[in-house]
């Protein structure tokens, strides 16, 4: 039997990543995957017999220093142009953002395009800071790490030196609610709603929660298609994404089994000594990376018994529950909607909109006119044969994981509000459809092996970020077992698809294996 | 008050060649005046009202009661400012304040008692874990209290500023973060950044308990107890202290007027002056200078120091003229937040309310009593205020001072005090009706009614205080009891502005010592104390009279 | 845990009147205040309890002489029960559990996840998968976290059982003539006996260090039980005594108590006030061979890198002036360390003491330690530098604690 030094738990972006580069420096790896398929949420999925969509369609957090770490473009992939972001609605003219983040506005006054330019510039900066960091291990329990504190105090040098009024700016914003962000420059209700919009989605925060802009920084702090704030659809599909980062592995020597669910992590006196499969083969290893919710590596894949009670009670009480659903339309014919392509239709036309959805979701209740954006696939091989022309991957937010009245009576109502909108801004679009289904966030989670099917696998917010992120203690990739590692959107710097996490705790397994 | 205002008169008369004029006879106004009198200088109080306290005030509005009209609990004023002032020497008494209650809708309350195991059995018929968890969580926050008080009596740094005095201001707080475990670091960060429901969430089950802990977590902000920054709210709302006992709440006798007319009795003993009804129209800005105020009754007060401790707003969007302003910073003024977010009624009833659900003992009625049973009711009530209604289910903090201090109120009749969140500065966007007041006013009767049957025909007067109410009588823009919400973005070095948290302004010789400064609101008299430290660092005069922050044992 | 559904609202307002009571009594209640010439209560855990019940003094030397017997029943108690209850406890405490016998109790603590201490307890294996836990502070929330995933029943019943320690040289005398019969019962076992009413179990164990045992009984048997004691012992020298005398034979064992000795994780509102189990004398306890418990690597990790600051130690000092609280310096001027418990050793003739002190000064080439003691007299301190040796604890071995079987009277 094929022996291994390390196994990873989960062939998301992350799992692979860190895979590649752990195969790369020599050791012999296996990635086992639960499911049938690689990629995790990143990955295609069959949403009605013979039509495939992707959960995950855009890429924003894919720099370039990612693709050259694992020769992405070697294994087949390639960004696809920047896609602009349009408002979706009857009343033209639509605001268009295009090129990334907005580098031109069309649709609004004049003075706010101005004002929306001075923004955009401000927050990227203020992002670009944060996302200095992304590549960065946090700091560990022992807080003795004078390298990680010497870079906090260097990046806050460095952007004092950039002037006192925007280092002043950035630590008055930091945790501002993006709604006050937006009114103190904007007048347009739609641009506004759009900012709001990105900042909020995927996180369990509302326009004017404060630290709101968080999100946005998060979104913004990435860059794609080499552009800061840029999105990219890429060509084939987020599955083709997937694939390279697969064969990247494969091609450094790793080995990936589908189907192989990992039922649990072995561990004898405080060390890991590998993992046994659903089906009872046991696979032993010095190191096992786990790259799923820490929910599941914590509170599933490892005995109780082997953690301390705080630590456990911490993972558990992380707040995973999302409220972000998937609806997949297959279209006989591609929809007629403004703007250019590619694009991103957003409907979130203004901050009060988004808001009145954030507020009944709190309660478990189900917004009437929840925001969402909707993005264009074009059809794999097989849904084209069956007559699709496009596919509709659109994220719908402030959809609660815990439906009060449950998610059989709330998915149809949903569905329905969503597709009022679509007839609006393209009309006659519901006699085209051939297909359609809707996920709630429980089944995401479901499908996916994410509990609460988070789209960072649990809250990204203010105090889970950084050496918070998923707990203090373990935010620097090392679990409380020796041996045991973990990455994945749930640990720094969250999710969206970049395999950052998975290539930080590869680096630190190198790092502190070459002292054994 | 009458006999404020002839005193007021005879200052005036006998003032001349004032150093420092102090725009409002608000408690903060008088605490820097105290202060900058006792260091030598001449100073004068002026006051647009016929009575002082601004917001810390007790009058007369129907015969024999008196009311806390605004502020209403006395915890966060800083014993130290009570100390150097010789506040109890001109009639300052701060009593201890009993637990409070919520009442259920399933006919029950939760009480808090100031005895341990009564507070812990109490907590215990609601969820045994609970109450004992309630341990961890009090030894928690109380690490937080401790944290943070030591920074309210201090200057807070600009940090983008490298003159000596900010970077030792930084290098302290960065020692004092430092000085923490790595794990109490981490907690730190979190509390500072976490919504009092998510911070409760990861403590207990019930939840009547959370709803409870939750309401120091919202009172006087624009926010909800789901809000991020909520959970700091509680902090600065448990960081007073009552005689050395951190967290204490406590009621000044008298009404919270007490500590004003204290405060200007010690201001009057040491030579300062307060002119009533005297409200400012401009400051007087001469070569970039302020040189004085000019009354609206035409008069002039020159002073090469004016004070305002009116909010950020009202100082530089009314009393000053934007010409002598940079561009920059009206926009930032114009930005800062100061939403109303609350009301009040003010209730003088015949007799002392019952609550069925409640035996006729139990101390809790001298507490601060509640309404909202859940997390989610206010949260809810939240919700109506984002969309410019008041709640429609309010969150209500009612306080009988009456049964602490009799004297208030004729024997056997009772003054309430109810705070009333949320209340908008503007209905749906338009200024509030007398309708609308009472709308209000019938909603929050509404609710107490229902636990207190027979309340609504006690009342033998009562005062509604809307936004708009507060905003006319006290001045406090849009009626917002901190002078500028407590969010990330207006604490510390960002209050009120980033680069103007010292206290002065653009204008040479004009200070600001409101509450719209460092560390914020509640009666706390340490915006106007670290004020007047710094005017006296400017014209180096001594301040060896204010005593620092005291230790935290 | 969740929320108790059987707890109604009716059921909760029917217990709102807790509040006229805040001060619970013991089901001895009775009996120690009729006994009682003065009103020296203190609370103990919610408890009314004696500091004195009639002169210290006397009652020490019961303890030393006679027999002693003293109210337990507010020591917090819980009911631990189920088939996971041994890994659970091994998760939860420092001792290997699985090494306990049933019907036999050991002396153990328990950490959080930084390895600080929660609390020091005895717990009781009363049957294959049944324990009581004693300890002095409560901790339902971490023992039910701690509990997660394991098949085991956790129920505090302080209020349930009542609680009586018979201590001294003549108490097994007593307990035979009471008809208990544990003349065979060696140190830390345990044996239950039928009661009129229902059952008696007795544990040889205690807080003095000299022979004692300790009875447990459903709260509605205690009177009878304290009668039937009382009975037996009235030719024996059996005296009620409180907490202050209960103290000094407690230093003079060695033993130490939680939140006095050593303050523990859960109440510190100072971070750095904590201790590592061997901070505090309790190194021994920490069985790293067993299965993982809470705060195991963090001890493991903190002897690695030798990052422990704390010794607890004995001391014997020079005088018979009772030196609690003082602080110690090394070679006068140097500050230690603080006295935690102290008394003049009636037994001994020593002046004994119990003290946390930086680890380096529990070393003997860097032991030379000073107590600075002040003595208030009529106004007057009387301030005095004396010198304050480290000893070896308990301080006080008797062999008739371990004598099986003990002798008779």
């Amino acid at each position: 039997m094929k022996s291994f030094d390390v196994a990873v738990i989960g062939a998301g972006h992350n799992g692979l990543a860190a895979a590649a580069m752990l195969a790369k420096s020599g050791r012999r790896v296996v990635v086992l995957e639960a499911s049938a398929r690689i990629g995790g949420l990143g990955g295609a999925v069959e949403f009605a017999p013979g039509f495939w969509g992707s959960l995950s369609p855009v890429l924003y957090r894919l720099p370039a220093s990612v693709e050259k770490a694992l020769d992405l473009g070697k294994h087949g992939f390639k960004h696809g142009g920047l896609a602009s972001t349009v408002t979706l609605g009857a009343d033209a003219p639509a605001i268009t953002l295009s090129g990334a983040w907005g580098e031109q506005v069309s649709g609004v006054s004049a003075a706010d395009a101005e004002a929306y330019a001075k923004l955009r510039n401000r927050l990227l900066k203020q992002a670009a800071v944060l996302g200095a960091f992304d590549s960065e291990t946090p700091i560990g329990p022992d807080a003795a790490d004078l390298g990680a504190k010497a870079k906090i105090a260097r990046v806050a040098m460095g952007m004092r030196m950039s002037g006192a009024d925007e280092f002043r700016q950035f630590l008055r914003m930091a945790l501002m609610c993006v709604a006050d962000v937006a009114d103190e420059v904007l007048e347009d209700e739609r641009l506004k709603g759009l900012i709001a919009y990105d900042a909020t989605v995927g996180i369990r925060l509302g326009p004017r929660s404060p630290t709101s802009l968080l999100g946005l920084y998060h979104r913004l702090s990435g860059d794609s298609g080499g552009r800061q704030g840029g999105m990219t659809i890429p060509f084939g599909g987020m599955a083709a994404v997937m694939e390279a980062f697969a064969s990247a592995a494969r091609a450094a020597g790793a080995d990936i089994r589908t189907a192989s669910p990992v039922a649990r992590i072995d561990v004898n006196a405080g060390t890991v000594t590998g993992v046994t499969l659903a089906g009872g083969e046991t696979i032993a290893c010095r190191t096992v990376l786990s790259a799923t919710s820490p929910l599941v590596t914590f509170g599933r894949l490892l005995s109780g018994r082997e953690l301390d009670a705080g630590f456990a009670n911490s993972i558990k009480s992380l707040r995973n529950k999302g409220n972000v659903s998937k609806l997949f339309v297959a279209l006989d014919r591609p929809p007629q909607f403004h703007g250019e392509r590619p694009a991103r239709h957003v409907h979130a036309p203004s901050i009060r909109v988004i808001e009145d959805s954030f507020n009944p979701q709190k309660y478990g209740q189900m917004p009437a006119d929840p925001p969402f954006e909707l993005f264009v696939e074009q059809p794999d091989a097989q849904s084209a044969k069956q007559g699709a022309a496009a596919i509709l991957s659109i994220s719908i937010a402030n959809t609660p994981h815990d439906l009060k009245e449950g998610w059989d009576k709330g998915r149809h109502a949903l569905t329905q509000a969503v597709m009022v909108r679509l007839e609006a801004a393209s009309p006659g679009i519901g006699n085209h459809v051939l297909a359609s289904a809707l996920l709630s966030p429980v089944e995401i989670g479901d499908a996916f092996g994410v509990p609460g099917g988070h789209w960072h696998h649990h809250e990204l917010q203010a105090d889970r970020l950084y050496a918070l992120r998923p707990v203090f203690g373990a935010a620097n990739y090392r679990a409380p077992v020796d041996g045991l590692w973990h990455c994945g959107a749930g640990a720094h710097p969250g999710g969206g698809i970049s395999g950052r996490s998975g290539l930080n705790a590869a680096r630190e397994i190198i790092a502190a294996e070459r002292g054994r | 008050m009458s006999e404020t205002a002839s005193l007021a008169t005879q200052d005036a008369k006998s003032a001349t060649g004032f150093d420092v004029i102090v725009i409002g006879a608000g408690h903060n106004g008088l605490v820097a005046a105290c202060y900058m009198q006792r260091a030598g200088l001449n100073v004068a109080v002026v006051e647009k009202n016929d009575w002082i306290g601004g917001a810390a005030v007790s009058r007369e509005l129907h015969p024999g009661f008196l009311y806390s009209n605004c502020s209403y609990v006395c915890s966060l004023f800083r014993p130290e400012i009570m100390r150097d002032l010789e506040l109890p020497r001109h009639g300052l008494q701060v009593i201890a304040y009993e637990g409070g209650a919520v009442f259920t809708r399933d006919g029950d309350y939760l009480a808090s008692y100031r005895n341990h195991h009564a507070h812990r059995r109490e907590f215990a018929r609601f969820s045994p874990r609970d109450a004992e968890t309630y341990e961890r969580y009090s030894r928690d926050v109380t690490r937080q209290c401790r944290f943070v008080q030591p920074l309210l009596m201090r200057t807070a740094p600009d940090p983008a500023s490298f003159k000596p005095r900010d970077i030792g201001e930084l290098l302290y707080l960065a020692r004092k973060f430092g000085g923490l475990t790595p794990s109490e670091m981490a907690q730190t960060a979190r509390f500072w950044t976490m919504s009092i429901s998510d911070f409760l969430d990861e403590y207990f089950e019930s939840d009547v308990i959370k709803a409870y802990l939750a309401i120091s977590g919202i009172i006087g902000t624009a926010l909800g107890p789901m809000s991020p920054g909520t959970a700091y709210v509680l902090l600065h709302h448990y960081m007073g202290e009552v005689d050395g006992n951190v967290g204490a709440w406590g009621y000044a006798r008298g009404g919270m007027g007490a500590i004003t007319k204290a405060l200007a009795s010690s201001l009057r003993a040491s030579g300062g002056t307060i002119l009533t009804e005297a409200e400012v129209d401009k400051v007087i800005v001469e070569r970039g200078r302020a040189t004085g105020v000019a009354l609206a009754n035409g008069d002039e007060l020159r002073a090469r120091t004016i004070v305002s401790n009116a909010d950020v707003k009202r100082t530089f969007l009314k009393l000053v003229n934007l010409a002598d302003l940079p561009e920059t910073f009206v926009s930032q003024v114009k930005n800062f937040k100061m939403r109303g977010s609350s009301g009040k009624l003010n209730i003088a009833l015949d007799s002392l309310p019952e609550f069925p659900a409640m035996p006729a003992d139990c101390p809790s009625i001298r507490g601060d009593l509640h309404f909202t049973d859940s997390v989610e009711r206010m949260e809810r009530a939240y919700d109506d205020w984002k969309a410019g209604r008041w709640s429609a289910d309010p969150f209500v903090d009612m306080m009988i001072p009456t049964t602490l201090d009799p004297t208030m109120a004729p024997p056997g009749k009772h003054f309430v005090s109810c705070f009333v969140q949320y209340c908008p500065p503007k209905v749906e966007g338009r200024d509030w009706t007398d309708a609308d007041r009472d709308g209000f006013a019938k909603t929050v009767v509404d609710q107490i009614s229902e636990y207190s049957p027979g309340f609504r025909e006690r009342i033998l007067h009562m005062e509604v205080r809307t936004p708009r109410e507060i905003e006319e009588e006290v001045g406090l823009t849009e009626g917002n009891i901190f002078q500028g919400e407590l969010t990330f973005d207006q604490l510390l070095f960002n209050r009120p502005i980033p680069a103007y948290a010292q206290y002065r302004s653009p204008v040479p010789g004009l200070y600001m010592c409101g509450s719209s400064t460092h560390p914020g609101g509640g009666v706390m008299g340490a915006p106007g104390r670290n004020a007047a430290f710094e005017i006296l660092r400017d014209l180096h005069k001594p301040s060896g009279h204010m005593s620092p922050a005291h230790e935290v044992f | 845990m969740n929320i108790d559904p059987a707890m109604t609202a009716a059921a909760r307002i029917g217990r709102q009147d807790h509040f006229r009571t805040p001060q619970r009594l013991t089901p001895f209640h009775p009996r120690l205040a009729a006994l009682m010439t003065g009103a020296d209560w203190y609370d103990w855990a919610g408890y009314a309890a004696p500091s004195k019940i009639r002169d210290e003094e006397l009652e020490y030397f019961a303890i030393r002489s006679t027999a002693a017997l003293f109210d337990i029943s507010p020591m917090v108690k819980y009911r631990i029960e189920g088939p996971g209850a041994v890994d659970f406890l091994n998760r939860l405490t420092l001792r290997d559990v699985r090494k306990l016998s049933p019907r036999r109790v050991h002396y153990t603590a328990w950490c959080d996840d930084e390895g600080q201490l929660l609390d020091d307890g005895t717990l009781f294996r009363l049957g294959e998968k049944l324990f009581r836990l004693c300890c002095q502070e409560r901790h339902l929330p971490w023992l039910l976290d701690t509990a997660d995933g394991f098949e085991v029943a956790i129920v505090e019943e302080t209020d349930e059982i009542a609680g009586l320690a018979l201590q001294g040289p003549t108490s097994a005398a007593i307990l035979r003539e009471a008809g208990f019969t544990i003349s065979t019962m060696k140190p830390f076992d345990i044996a239950t006996f039928p009661d009129e009413n229902g059952e008696v179990l007795i544990s040889r164990t205690g807080f003095t260090g000299d022979l004692g045992y300790e009875l447990f009984a459903e709260r509605s048997m205690a009177l009878s039980l304290w009668e039937r004691l009382w009975e037996a012992g009235r030719l024996r020298g059996i005296a009620a005594i409180g907490y202050s005398a209960l103290n000094r034979a407690r230093i003079e064992a060695g033993f130490i108590l939680a939140n006095a000795d050593f303050v523990t994780s859960e109440k510190a509102l100072r971070a750095d006030r904590t201790r590592y189990p061997d901070e505090a004398g309790l190194d021994w306890m920490v069985d790293m061979a067993k299965p993982h418990f809470n705060g195991k690597r963090a001890i493991a990790a903190a002897r690695a890198k030798g990052v422990m600051r704390y010794a607890l130690v004995g001391m014997e000092l020079e005088g018979n002036e009772p030196a609690s609280m003082a602080l110690l310096y090394h070679r006068k001027t140097r500050e230690a360390g603080i006295i935690t418990a102290a008394t003049w050793s009636p037994t001994t003739k020593r002046n004994i003491a119990i003290a946390s002190i930086e680890r380096k000064y529990a070393e003997p080439a860097n032991s030379e330690l000073w107590a600075e003691i002040y003595a208030l007299r009529e106004l007057r301190y009387h301030k005095m530098m004396v010198r304050a040796r480290i000893v070896e604890r308990p301080f006080l071995r008797l062999a008739r604690r371990t004598a099986t079987p003990p002798a008779d009277f």
